[in-house]
């Protein structure tokens, strides 16, 4: 569907273009586009939190479904009955509504084929947007100098910054609350009190 | 824009490597796809009233548009799909489709385990907004790591993902991605570039000009690299040379002042003198004119005064005269006179026309006289006279007494300057000497911490002043009831009757609580400093201004001087550098400890080894001999030499590990894309309509280069 007023848009050829009405794409047809096809507004806006946690509720009621199906049935059974609870769901998703969906979600069924679990890879161990991510760090914080970026050994107790040498020592005496404010709130997400 | 010639069959797919930063698109038959930011604006242009639509690079040539520019991605996930709508627009558009659908099947790249959302929107724009017979989606550091190793089928490895807001660790096996195990990193190049502007406004917080995101990034990209061994680096940066050596330097542009020429300069200053000397003849003929009407004034008074003596002049005469000559009367007359006599002499002197010790001794006849013989008048007279007597006394020993003290501080400096011409360097030294005592002493009284006698003490004055004190305040402005409760408690309330302040010595507590106010003995140690410091400057000629106390203890360390290096007040040049040296590492070590950038996350080696401990030793041996790095960072120096090394430390001695970057870290994605597009294998795994129309837009099919869900 050609956007409104791209007719409107066709550069006269007597008048001077300009370089932005030269490299826009407005005006060219697009034909392909399907003109039928409706963007659905509250399904095209949201916010990212939403939208995380959205995938997070998602994700949790899928490992809940698949820890119940797991439970005392064995492993022929499971995979038919995945499957027809999925196809049962995915009569849901047809409609394309997945606000409305969201009280039943499709239960992911991962098949490991022959390779993998030959690899001998955890069947249940799907992956989300969540399970991937990084954990923390277990190992110990090195200690860098706020200023400088060498080492630092040393904490000025007063501003809470490390420092490297007594050079640096005297620089950050003479530093106001809002550069302090600033060097220390590069290393760490929250805002800091200086005591 | 010009769109394309488009004559490619239908046959060929559109692959499209949609990332966060780059959009790139084409053809699967193309050598190179169209590369362009992934960044696009809409907004209506005022000169003819268009609607205008630019994408990528493009949205620079207008403020306007630039302001009003939008991306697909927040961070690591796509969202804005009315931005992803004008992406696929564009790519279309350039690519030259004429026809009513796209014909053609389209692979688009998505990142590592996307929310459904993110996929299900693409997906049902893809099917139907464009009518596309055929999608697949793939993971884009898989097919980068597929086209880099075509001719291994059954591929192990470690895949590590550098993208623009995230990075990742995949490892491979048999080809396929083991999702499952995938470690992810919210920390990408985004990050760093924000990190390292960060670095760099604090470094220079009065920078002239403001540093734009994309120069930061630029310097990410131009000056920072990682070493094998961070904490070696950071050593050999720390000594003012190492710093030197290694400082990168970022000219910005700059206006430099006009230069003037020698003889402009020469004028300037011909016509400053001009000005100069106009003045000062101006100021000489104002005093000339000045003394002359006084001198005429004084004439006519004084020739007045000759009349009136003689008796010439009376009366109405008289009257006439001293109005013509603006007087009051005869009294006002003569203090007029002596007035304009002083003023006169005054002038002169000032001229230079009369000599200082032309000063004449003025006569005190009566105050030899006795009292007794000296009428009412006469006594306040002679009392008048004592006292200018003794002021003029006075005057006369101080002068002897300068004169004196003259002659004493001559004699020292002689004495002194006999002892320099004797032996300069004996003298040299023991002046030194005492300077170093006393620059020590200063020192040793900086140095006094909490812990010693005099910090002690200092803390018992005050809690000693603090439990004296009656109840805060406060309490007192409390209800009734305290107030009563308290007025028990404490029976002697001080607050009426505290004396404190009555007796001068009690503020002496004061200067026991304040010592950082500078007590009597420091000013005297300041200025005996001084005195010797100013002597050694004047003849010792080894002793320079940066040995004072002064320059000592205000200078900046080397180490910060070469980390920041200082430019004179009106260095414009240089006051329009960045000076890169520790942040060339320090920026991108983040990925390694993400910690120093305030990330709480477990770093890039960390997790490359948490992803290698979840499989069995062959395995992980196996892929140890793969490890692919990809994407845009992957390109910084020293980075395989780094994660080599993590990789190290969880293997078994003498284990083969190869570290290798993608041929083309930006653009392999999209060459595995095509690669894989125009494989049969394609076909297998491709969403088709009718497979969407049955299952809708979140379901995919799982194969070996895509998400699992």
């Amino acid at each position: 569907m050609p956007p409104k007023g791209w007719r409107k848009g066709q550069p006269e050829a007597d008048s001077g273009v300009t370089l932005p009405e030269q490299l826009s794409f407005m005006h060219i047809p697009k034909p392909f586009k399907n003109p039928a096809y409706t963007k659905n507004a509250t399904r095209r806006t949201q916010t990212l939190k939403t939208l995380l946690s959205r995938e997070k509720e998602r994700d949790k009621a899928a490992r809940a479904e698949r820890s119940k199906l797991k439970g005392g049935v064995d492993a022929g059974d499971v995979k038919m009955e995945i499957e027809n609870v999925a196809d049962n769901t995915m009569d849901a998703e047809d409609r394309m509504d997945v606000d409305a969906a969201g009280e039943k979600r499709p239960v992911v069924l991962l098949q490991l084929d022959e390779d993998e679990l030959a690899e001998g890879l955890d069947p249940d161990d799907v992956p989300s947007y969540f399970s991937i991510e990084a954990p923390p760090s277990f190992l110990p914080p090195k200690r860098y100098c706020d200023i400088t970026g060498l080492e630092g050994p040393y904490r000025d107790p007063k501003t809470g910054l490390r420092y490297h040498d007594l050079g640096v020592y005297n620089y950050i005496q003479n530093l106001n609350p809002a550069t302090i404010q600033a060097h220390l709130s590069t290393r760490s997400s929250g805002a800091v009190v200086i005591k | 824009m010009e769109p394309e010639e488009y004559n490619t069959p239908e046959s060929v797919p559109i692959i499209i490597d949609n990332g966060c930063t780059t959009y790139r698109f084409g053809f699967a038959n193309a050598s190179t796809p169209f590369s362009i930011a992934n960044i696009y604006s809409r907004y209506r242009e005022r000169k003819h009233n268009l609607q205008i639509a630019l994408f990528g690079d493009n949205v620079e040539v207008e403020s306007g548009a630039k302001t009003q520019s939008k991306t697909a991605w927040e961070g690591d996930i796509l969202i804005n799909f009315d931005a992803m709508e004008n992406a696929l627009d564009y790519a279309f558009c350039k690519l030259g489709l004429d026809t009513d659908s796209v014909a053609h099947p389209v692979v688009v790249s998505e990142r590592l385990c996307t929310p459904a959302y993110s996929r299900s929107v693409l997906n049902e724009m893809l099917f139907e907004g464009y009518n596309v017979p055929k999608a697949t989606f793939a993971i884009d550091s898989l097919m980068s790591f597929y086209h880099n190793t075509p001719d291994q089928p059954q591929r192990d490895g470690i895949v590590l993902s550098f993208n623009s807001a995230s990075t990742s660790v995949i490892p491979v096996l048999n080809g396929k991605g083991v999702l499952a195990n995938a470690k992810r990193m919210p920390w990408g190049a985004s990050q760093a570039s924000e990190y390292l502007l960060k670095l760099v406004q604090m470094k220079y917080p009065y920078f002239h000009t403001r540093v734009t995101p994309q120069q930061s990034a630029w310097m990410l990209r131009t000056f920072c690299q990682l070493s094998p061994n961070y904490l070696e680096t950071l050593r050999e940066l720390s000594t003012p040379v190492g710093m030197k050596l290694h400082d990168r330097i970022v000219q910005f542009p700059y206006v430099a002042p006009e230069e003037k020429t020698q003889e402009e300069l020469a004028r300037q200053m011909e016509r400053k003198k001009e000005a100069g000397r106009r003045l000062q003849e101006m100021a000489i003929a104002k005093r000339k004119e000045k003394m002359e009407t006084l001198a005429s004034e004084l004439a006519e008074a004084l020739a007045l005064k000759e009349r009136l003596k003689a008796g010439e002049i009376a009366g109405d005469e008289l009257d006439a005269e001293l109005e013509r000559l603006n007087y009051d009367d005869v009294g006002h007359l003569n203090n007029a006179l002596k007035n304009m006599q002083q003023a006169m002499k005054r002038a002169r002197k000032k001229e230079g026309e009369m000599d200082d010790d032309d000063e004449e001794e003025p006569t005190y006849p009566l105050i030899d006289i006795p009292d007794d013989q000296l009428s009412e008048n006469s006594l306040r007279e002679k009392r008048k006279q004592k006292l200018m007597k003794a002021n003029s006394d006075a005057r006369k020993i101080q002068k002897e007494q300068r004169i004196e003290d003259k002659r004493i501080k001559a004699e020292e400096a002689a004495r002194e300057q006999d002892e320099r011409d004797k032996d300069l360097s004996a003298w040299s030294n023991k002046m030194r000497s005492q300077h170093d005592m006393q620059v020590r002493k200063r020192q040793k009284a900086a140095l006094l911490d909490r812990k010693s006698a005099a910090s002690q003490s200092r803390m018992k004055n005050v809690a000693s002043l603090a439990s004296d004190m009656p109840g805060p305040r406060k309490r007192r402005k409390g209800n009734e009831g305290e107030h009563i409760v308290m007025r028990r408690c404490v029976p002697t309330l001080k607050y009426s009757d505290d004396t404190f302040g009555a007796d001068d010595d009690d503020w002496q507590i004061y200067r026991k609580i304040n010592t950082a106010a500078p007590d009597e003995s420091e000013e005297e140690d300041m200025t005996r400093l001084a005195v010797i410091e100013k002597q050694l400057l004047e003849y010792d000629p080894t002793f320079t201004l940066e040995q004072t106390y002064a320059s000592v203890s205000s200078a900046r360390s080397k180490l910060l001087e070469a980390f920041r290096p200082a430019y004179p007040e009106d260095d414009v040049r240089g006051h329009a550098r960045i000076h890169l040296n520790v942040e060339r590492w320090r920026t991108v070590e983040t990925w390694f400890s993400p910690g120093i950038a305030g990330l709480d996350s477990a770093g890039l080696g960390e997790i490359v080894q948490f992803v290698l401990s979840r499989f069995k030793p062959e395995q992980r041996l196996r892929m140890a001999k793969n490890v692919f790095l990809t994407g845009a960072p992957a390109q910084f120096p020293g980075l395989p030499v780094r994660v080599h090394g993590a990789i190290q430390e969880v293997l078994e001695t003498g284990a083969e590990i190869r570290t290798r970057v993608a041929n083309d870290a930006t653009l392999d994605a999209w060459n595995g894309m095509a690669r894989f597009s125009l494989t049969p294998e394609f076909d297998q795994h491709a969403i088709t309509r009718s497979f969407y129309d049955e299952h809708g837009p979140e379901r995919i099919i799982k194969w070996w280069g895509g998400n699992w869900v």
